[in-house]
């Protein structure tokens, strides 16, 4: 199996949206403002639905908001 | 030179630092109130039990049934007042329904629960009674409970945490 990690954009796209808070975001999306930290942090990884959302709320490709990034490390 | 308290008068007067990132989520704080209120009741409980400060008369023992009514009452108005305060103060974090992370948090700390909860009581009604009988079973049985309740709510706690 490939190991790797799913990294994210929002933090970016969130500041590039006037700043966006993570509240605000969550409010959007129908999850709360720790569930978007965690996101953001890499340590939650949402559901499909969820990605689908946030990617919905910035007007772009799931694919410009997440991504997977193979790890060379291992 | 700056020392602690005047660190702590910039963060509390730096409005980034006044949103939301320094308060502890609602179900995390619902988790803490449940934890302290199962060990401070049911924990002195157990102690006294353990201690052999209330004899161990034979069945129904009402002497014993007293007390551990007395710990079971003020473990629901510690939890009745506690969330009665939690409610008031947030009161939108209340109603606001679980988002799929906290379902995930609940559905992986009642799982361990759920394993710790079943060996207990495995052993306290497949083993103790043929070696205890009466209030020592019951004591058991509810230390278990305590158990499995510490690790349920020590899971929430831990996960909203990492």
């Amino acid at each position: 199996m490939n190991q790797g990690f799913i990294s994210n954009r929002i933090r970016t796209l969130r500041f590039h949206r006037g700043e966006m808070s993570q509240g605000e975001l969550g409010q959007r999306i129908g999850v709360t403002r720790q569930t978007i930290a965690a996101i953001e942090a890499g340590k939650y990884s949402p559901s499909l639905e969820a990605a689908f959302r946030i990617a919905q709320v910035f007007g772009v490709p799931l694919g410009d908001v997440f991504q997977w990034e193979e790890n060379v490390f291992r | 030179m700056s020392n602690i308290f005047d660190i702590l008068l910039t963060m509390r007067n730096n409005p980034l630092l006044e949103n939301e990132d320094l308060k502890m989520p609602y179900r995390e704080q619902t988790a803490w109130l449940t934890l302290i209120a199962m060990c401070g009741t049911f924990g002195p409980y157990l102690g006294i039990c353990e201690a052999g400060l209330v004899p161990d008369a034979p069945l129904p023992n009402l002497r014993q049934m007293a007390v551990l009514g007395a710990a079971a009452l003020v473990n629901m108005i510690v939890l009745g007042i506690g969330h009665l305060v939690l409610f008031t103060r947030y009161p939108i974090e209340a109603k606001t329904p679980m988002d799929e992370r906290e379902r995930d948090i609940m559905r992986r700390s009642v799982n361990a629960a759920y394993c710790v909860l079943l060996a207990g009581i495995l052993y306290v009604g497949c083993v103790m009674p043929f070696t205890n009988h009466g209030w020592a079973i019951v004591n058991a049985t509810i230390f278990m409970v305590v158990i499995a309740e510490a690790v349920h709510q020590g899971m929430i706690i831990t996960n909203y945490r990492s």
